[in-house]
């Protein structure tokens, strides 16, 4: 468990962060560049000094500007993965792994060779950091913070220095230690497959200000979400489960909340809880359904608000059921020629749908 | 045969005795200062730097006078130490290697200042979110990064410790078996007609003590280059 409340000013920067995160969770620290997330771990781990407020990790206070507490970065027990691996470069494998284990700390969070399993750094060990691959380096960096048996983990997009196939690989070892591990984890992204694949909850942030706290699915309602994404990757993600599957067809049926939808066939059994992703430039609105199409999924919903984005587009926010949240881009002139207004009912026709596994842990 | 002469062997011994202890004694103040100036930021950060670069841009002399007046037996220095432990300085090997260790300061600094601002800084904060203390990460992080520069520090330093001449001759004076190195044996030589020989005797043991020095410096930072994987992508 950690709580943060702090603040912090740098320049005409101005950080006004105050979150929590839970024990066995992964906890998304999400914003567009600038927006203080690794300044806000940093006061986390001590490496940078708030100008008020608290931070607590496990009922112990490293930081308190009024108690006058402020614990150094070695005394608080914080696992920090970097962006970079940041190795020790004079030390082989083994010797980095075990660099910060500490054997006062009670219990170690996890042990050497179970971590050397679950990383899968056996074949590693003897090697020096400069002959090992972008995703061994950081998957050794993440095996040194845990050996370090932290009581909460740090990691500052460790993942966004690698390449696609790395880039899977690294998230996937994150998310087996999810499962092995109580302690907090902190990752901090801009990137919404990174938080798909791993989040459990999402700290929003712009501007140095904590805008939501919520699941992901809550989060995708902001406008500040949507922005940091990117015009390309403005997205909703919903919630759904495997209802049925139709292997003739080659689909699989997904239930949402308000409907359903129809995705290639998955090797997921019914019942299993997914997340989708609907970007928002693959979403198209019509006011009558259309009747002879070969669109798979169309949805009514109801236009909640339209936003102006940039010249010639706009991002209308839809809701779909009772509160699940749906982006579409259009044409401003198409908008137009639509005439639609907020609350008015409309169709949304979804060209593509990525299917996340996963879901709620 | 090349075969040295008693006079020869004195100078030189007495050269490598005074580089030894000059550059023995002033390694660890050269790299606690190294350290402040590449790692901190402080008011007179900017007149540390110049004091210790001073010897390298004043006449030698100028330094070898300084000394002299600061640690003479009448000095500032000099006085009470004299009157406390009985120990005069001046016209001694200790002072040749005062005054060698002072001029080779700055050389021994700049090299291993050099190496220390080239090391992450990152690396230490790892070093710290991982439990290190403070001199922890002194010496299992910053020193064996530095060590390539710490290394070629020694080896500048000692080669200018034996090239010494203007500091050491104002200072410790030019006696010889006491404070006569090699170059002030050979500037005694230059000075009296007919020793041309010999002179060129001593020149050539100068060069070539430069040279070991030098390549001993190269061939052990390769080694540890290696060691980081720089120059090579070996793996057992």
């Amino acid at each position: 468990m950690i709580e943060v409340d702090i603040r912090k000013t740098l320049g005409t920067f101005t950080l006004n962060a105050r979150f929590g995160a839970a024990a066995g969770k992964v906890t998304a620290l999400f914003g567009r560049s600038g927006a203080g997330k690794t300044t806000a771990i940093d006061c986390i781990a001590g490496l940078a000094r708030p100008d008020g407020g608290r931070v607590v990790i496990n009922g112990t206070t490293v930081f308190d500007h009024d108690g006058r507490v402020n614990r150094p970065v070695e005394a608080r027990r914080v696992g920090y993965v970097f962006q970079e691996a940041r190795l020790f470069p004079h030390m082989p494998v083994a010797d980095n792994l075990t660099y910060g284990r500490r054997q006062t700390d009670g219990p170690p969070v996890i042990g050497f060779d179970a971590a050397v399993d679950l990383l899968d750094l056996r074949r590693l060990l003897r090697r020096m950091p400069a002959t090992l691959s972008g995703g061994e380096r950081q998957r050794v960096a993440i095996g040194r913070a845990l050996l370090s048996n932290p009581a909460v983990l740090l990691m500052d997009e460790p993942v966004s220095a690698l390449d696609g196939h790395r880039r899977q690989e690294v998230l996937n070892f994150v998310a087996d230690l999810k499962a092995a591990l109580s302690i907090p984890i902190l990752f901090v992204s801009h990137r919404l497959e990174d938080i798909l694949k791993i989040a459990d909850d999402v700290v929003l942030m712009n501007a140095g200000q904590v805008v939501d706290h919520a699941p992901l699915m809550k989060i995708t309602h902001h406008t500040v979400f949507q922005r940091a994404l990117g015009i390309e990757e403005a997205s909703a993600v919903l919630a759904a489960r495997v209802a049925a599957h139709a292997p003739d067809d080659g689909l699989t049926v997904l239930a949402i909340d308000g409907g359903q939808l129809r995705v290639p066939l998955l090797a997921t059994p019914p019942g299993t809880e997914v997340h989708v992703r609907v970007r928002a430039v693959d979403v198209a609105l019509a006011r009558r359904a259309p009747l002879e199409s070969s669109f798979l999924n169309i949805l009514p919903g109801r236009v909640e608000r339209v936003f102006e984005v940039d010249t010639g587009a706009i991002e209308v926010r839809l809701t779909l059921g009772a509160e699940n949240t749906l982006w579409a881009r259009v044409n401003q002139r198409a908008w137009r020629d639509l005439g639609l207004t907020a609350g008015a009912s409309v169709f949304a026709i979804m060209e593509k749908i990525t299917v996340e596994p996963g879901g709620r842990s | 045969m090349f075969t040295l002469s008693e006079v020869e062997i004195d100078a030189l011994w007495l050269s490598l005795k005074v580089a030894f202890w000059a550059v023995g004694a002033s390694l660890l103040p050269a790299y606690a200062v190294a350290h402040l100036l590449a790692r901190h930021r402080f008011i007179g950060h900017g007149v540390i730097n110049a004091i210790v670069h001073l010897p390298l841009v004043l006449p030698p002399v100028v330094v070898g006078y300084g000394l002299l007046v600061l640690l003479g037996r009448r000095g500032p220095l000099g006085a009470p130490l004299f009157e406390l432990f009985s120990v005069s300085l001046a016209f001694t090997w200790q002072a040749a290697a005062i005054a060698a260790a002072v001029m080779a300061f700055p050389l021994t600094v700049r090299a291993i200042r050099l190496s220390i601002e080239a090391i992450d800084p990152g690396l230490e904060a790892a070093a710290r979110t991982l439990g290190a203390s403070f001199w922890r990460v002194q010496l299992t992080i910053v020193l064996p990064l530095a060590l390539p520069g710490v290394l070629t520090g020694v080896v500048l330093g000692f080669a200018r410790c034996l090239g010494e001449f203007g500091a050491t001759i104002t200072f410790a004076a030019n006696i010889p078996g006491q404070t006569q190195t090699l170059p002030l044996a050979l500037f005694s030589l230059t000075e009296a007609p007919g020793n041309d020989m010999a002179a060129a005797r001593l020149a050539v043991i100068g060069v070539a003590l430069a040279m070991i020095a030098l390549l001993t410096s190269e061939v052990m930072a390769r080694r540890i280059g290696r060691r980081l994987g720089r120059q090579t992508r070996y793996s057992p």
